[in-house]
């Protein structure tokens, strides 16, 4: 048995092992898988988003210049008007990119999520947990599951904190 | 080694229908305009639903309720989840809901700003194009007297006085700001939530007195809390000590925050979507 173990055993166990049991499997499944969940399907949209609109912005500008160039010599309005619509159609697609930030936040996210991989290894996969561990285990996943979050959450209220110390917007704002 | 029989005691019909939900939101189209429309109706406050759909709500916002778990839950959980239903959850609900109101609401502003640019040019060029294409004098109008470069005129300044209104009340309701307090206020309450039901450091009482006591004033530092940010992290005590028996750093936890690192993220984090 590991010092660690040792360590363990000297504090009294906040839980009967059923409890610890129960508890856990309740964490796990509320808020780990809850969590891991919505990373998966936030990551999956972001960079859904941010493939498809940088595919829309370069097929924008490839369709202008191309217009530009043909209204010079095809000398109707109509051209004109399209060559005039196109860049707004541009910005519009360029302001919501960066509105949502879809990459970054991707990045982020996923970030979060391989720590929250991480720290699910608190506790050992459950085919291999004794009579106890649970109990043992248990404190620690939360723990360390609760920091990753935490960080996560701090972020924002790092952001803002500086955002307003500088006497500046917020970011994204307008 | 010896292996430990591991049937889990939650209800797989509750944890089932979790899934489904799940699935359902993912085969959901992807795209933004779709699934991120600002919604027009969402109220600021929240109130409390019938008791089957607070019980679902319980469940998909991640919180326990009776039905998640097959057969009767100990009396230990049971009270736990009677205190911080009692003590906590109607404040998280209060800041969740603010936050999703204060989100939806700078959402709908930024749209407004980026749609009202778009048909403020989008107006001005069929003007120009109408004024090439001879749409003036007799045959540019529509009825009486009224010209179509009249009315596209008239258009393109009601949308540039939209845009000038919606910048006054972004710029004085501070929506963004708003909703990150509320989300970071919500999110605390949620791990405090956690650490109360794994008794965790300042959970850890062995007297359940003392612990519901300690649970009752973190939930109202949090929410007198006005600048949470600006504390240091030795101060904050909705951080978890660690437990008896600690266990290896995850390696890719993130980073120690610091001031270089804030103003980093500062240009590159948003709180998660309410939506």
């Amino acid at each position: 048995m590991s010092t660690q173990d040792n360590a363990a055993f000297q504090t009294p166990p906040l839980f009967s092992e059923e409890e610890a049991r129960l508890r856990a499997q309740l964490y796990i499944q509320q808020r780990i898988n809850m969590q891991d969940g919505f990373y998966r399907r936030r990551i999956a949209e972001f960079t859904f988003n941010s493939d498809k609109m940088l595919w829309v912005s370069a097929g924008l500008m490839g369709i202008s210049t191309v217009i530009s160039s043909y209204s010079v010599i095809a000398d109707k309005a109509f051209y004109a008007f399209v060559t005039a619509l196109l860049p707004a159609f541009a910005a519009a697609v360029s302001a919501f990119r960066s509105l949502y930030q879809w990459q970054r936040q991707a990045t982020i996210y996923e970030d979060t999520w391989l720590a929250l991989q991480q720290a699910r290894l608190a506790m050992p996969d459950e085919d291999y947990l004794e009579p106890g561990d649970y109990s043992r285990y248990f404190p620690q996943l939360v723990y360390q599951t609760e920091e990753v979050l935490r960080r996560e959450a701090s972020q924002w209220g790092q952001m803002e904190q500086i955002g307003s110390a500088a006497g500046e917007g917020p970011p994204g704002g307008s | 080694m010896a292996q430990q029989q591991h049937d889990s005691r939650l209800n797989k019909r509750a944890t089932t229908t979790m899934q489904v939900m799940a699935r359902r939101e993912e085969e959901k189209p992807q795209w933004f305009f779709i699934r991120r429309v600002p919604s027009r109706h969402l109220g600021r406050e929240w109130t409390r639903p019938p008791d089957d759909q607070y019980a679902r709500d319980l469940i998909s916002e991640g919180f326990i309720a009776p039905s998640l778990v097959s057969g009767t839950l100990s009396p230990e959980l049971t009270a736990d989840i009677r205190e911080l239903d009692q003590h906590l959850l109607l404040h998280f609900w209060r800041m969740n809901q603010q936050a999703r109101f204060f989100q939806n609401r700078y959402y709908q502003y930024q749209w407004a700003f980026i749609l009202a640019a778009f048909l403020t040019t989008a107006l001005a060029a069929v003007n120009v194009f109408l004024y090439a294409q001879g749409w003036t004098g007799q045959a540019g109008t529509i009825v009486g007297s009224l010209q179509w470069t009249e009315v596209l005129g008239f258009l393109t300044a009601m949308v540039s006085g939209i845009a000038a209104g919606v910048s006054f009340l972004d710029a004085n309701q501070t929506p963004q700001k708003r909703w990150y307090k509320a989300r970071v206020q919500a999110e605390i309450l949620r791990s405090t939530y956690f650490l109360f039901l794994a008794r965790q450091t300042p959970f850890d009482s062995p007297n359940d007195r003392e612990r519901v006591q300690r649970m009752r004033r973190k939930v109202i530092e949090v929410l007198r809390e006005t600048r949470i940010a600006e504390r240091p992290a030795s101060a904050d005590t909705a951080t978890p000590a660690p437990p008896a028996e600690p266990a290896p750093k995850p390696e890719a936890a993130p980073e120690t925050p610091t001031p270089a690192r804030a103003a980093r993220r500062r240009r590159t984090s948003t709180p998660p979507d309410d939506q």
